[in-house]
């Protein structure tokens, strides 16, 4: 099909509803923040995740350096825990924010509380000025994600990743409470990004397969993500880390505009387990080829997606920090190519 | 900064730079305002060459890396070429000894330490004796070990061959060692067996951090 040609934003969204598009877009629902980027635009970790014009400056070059035509301010996973009480790691320039999960700040359900100034801590505040900034200085033309994180997700940081494994074990009404009552954070955090100009929503919940099986997720998840698809206005894309191909048809089944899935999984493979019901985007892998090879074999894994029929191009999850630009740069590139080799752009 | 003077987002300037292939990155030089350095390698008329290079703008950060190419210079007996560019006389990259090269000479802060050349024998504080890398000619360098021959010295020369392998990519035969091009490198030879008796150090320069893991995977 010949389609007109798309701004980044147009396309950006027209995949994530698995319309027809000019070409396949390259859209990073997670960070693709690097440390030499942070020294290009003067935007260094850990301030770059407090301070909403130092967060819109370094996002905005994943558009303007990288050529991707999305930016993906949140980088880190940890903004709503902090304003939910956790305790912080910050880290330095080259690494990233941690929860204190060994010092978890609830222990029952019935010690959740969403603070009153939940959406006006800093840390969460931060992101909301920043989308509204990106908005201002881009425009309508390119696509802004922000991110909310998902209730099993913020479990590990509340309760810390044991305690709250072994609660969903021993008591599952407990946790059926529990995650209840967290996910009113990521409505809230969530509602409030796209009301300050964010197009779509990464939504990570851990329910990784290394630790969660595929009955677990239907059992404690499936129902609660199709929630936010009826409560969040605007398309949502999970993240899941992890071999998650046992999955992907509950997934496919939320409603969800979108699943950010992992090198794990295999684009044909993931392909044919969602069938169709919602979009993938992914999954070039992080640790052994955009950080530690070249170009060519980030094109290779490019292709692959492209040829299996994924709809959006990203890397997996968030990349490493010390990732190369030129890695980088080269998914767009291949991206441009494979289209043109195919008879587009 | 370019662009909006509260952001500094530029829409419409890239200003990325195609370096060439970046062989190591020190993502924050403790001695200089935590900028960011990389070594990049590119071809210059069949010549392997390497760049340092900081995206930093910070005032001084270009200095820190002129400062640092000079130090690979002495440290390393690279020469300089045309575009602040510098190679071996060999016209081979040495990319894995380089990268050694290059962590080393941003350790190094200009007035403070000496740019001087390392030897070719160093004591090893472990075997607490004296190591030396002696020419056998075509770029041949022999490990040897004084004092008296025993077990322990013999299994700290295969440490120390094992180290220098992994360092630098070295080649070995027997006791033998040769960078890859059969050329004569002194300067580069001295510092990488500086680098092989202190192997723990080494590694630590080795470790990477900025890996993003998930909640149930973090330590």
């Amino acid at each position: 099909m010949n389609v007109p040609s798309m701004t980044c934003r147009e396309r950006v969204l027209a995949a994530l509803r698995r319309d027809p598009v000019d070409r396949t877009p390259c859209s990073n629902p997670t960070s693709i923040a690097t440390v030499e980027l942070m020294d290009l635009v003067g935007a260094n970790f850990p301030e770059a995740n407090q301070n909403p014009e130092l967060m819109a400056r370094l996002a905005a070059t994943g558009h303007t350096e990288i050529g991707f035509d999305s930016v993906m301010p949140v980088f880190t996973i940890i903004q709503e825990s902090s304003a939910l009480g956790c305790k912080m790691q910050w880290e330095q320039k080259d690494n990233w924010p941690t929860v204190r999960m060994r010092e978890p700040i609830w222990t029952d359900p019935d010690d959740i509380k969403i603070p009153d100034d939940f959406l006006t801590h800093r840390d969460t505040k931060c992101v909301i000025d920043a989308i509204k900034i990106l908005r201002k200085e881009l425009g309508d033309d390119v696509a802004i994600i922000g991110k909310t994180m998902g209730p099993w997700s913020l479990g590990y940081h509340c309760f810390g990743v044991e305690p709250f494994l072994l609660l969903s074990y021993d008591d599952p009404g407990k946790t059926m409470l529990a995650l209840d009552r967290m996910k009113e954070a990521t409505i809230q955090f969530g509602v409030a990004q796209i009301e300050a100009g964010a197009d779509a929503l990464t939504l990570p919940d851990h329910a990784t397969g290394d630790l969660v099986s595929a009955e677990y997720y239907k059992r404690f998840l499936l129902e609660m993500h199709t929630e936010f698809v009826e409560q969040i206005p605007a398309p949502i894309i999970l993240h899941i880390c992890g071999r998650t191909v046992d999955r992907m048809g509950y997934i496919g089944q939320t409603g969800m505009a979108a699943f950010h899935y992992d090198s794990k999984n295999k684009p044909e493979e993931s392909m044919e387990a969602v069938n169709g019901t919602i979009s993938l985007v992914g999954n070039i892998n992080n640790p052994e080829t955009l950080y530690a090879k070249g170009p060519e074999d980030v094109r290779a894994e490019v292709y692959r997606n492209l040829d299996a029929g994924v709809q959006l191009i990203a890397p997996e999850c968030a990349i490493p920090l010390q990732t190369t630009i030129e890695n980088l740069k080269e998914i767009p590139n291949a991206v441009r190519d494979w289209h043109r080799e195919h008879g587009g752009d | 900064m370019p662009g909006n003077p509260l952001t500094g987002i530029d829409t419409t300037v890239a200003h990325t730079l195609d370096l060439g292939i970046r062989i190591e990155l020190l993502p924050m030089d403790e001695i200089f305002h935590d900028i960011s350095l990389g070594l990049y390698q590119q071809e210059r008329a069949g010549r392997a060459a390497y760049l340092a290079h900081s995206y930093s703008s910070i005032a001084g950060a270009r200095e820190r890396v002129d400062f640092v190419k000079r130090a690979m210079t002495t440290l390393g007996g690279l020469e300089e070429i045309e575009g602040g560019l510098v190679g071996f006389s060999c016209d081979n990259g040495h990319p894995k000894a380089s990268r050694r090269l290059f962590l080393e000479a941003a350790k190094l802060e200009e007035g403070v330490d000496a740019l001087v050349t390392h030897p070719l024998t160093t004591h090893d504080r472990k075997s607490d004796r004296n190591v030396e890398l002696i020419s056998a000619g075509n770029g041949k360098y022999r490990l040897e070990i004084d004092g008296e021959d025993d077990a322990k010295k013999e299994k700290r020369r295969k440490q120390l061959l094992k180290a220098l392998v992994k360092i630098g990519a070295l080649e070995v035969e027997g006791s033998v060692l040769a960078l890859p091009c059969g050329n004569s490198h002194d300067a580069l030879m001295g510092l990488l067996l500086r680098k092989a008796v202190s192997m723990r150090a080494s590694m630590a320069d080795d470790e990477s951090r900025g890996f993003l893991a998930a909640p149930s995977q973090q330590k």
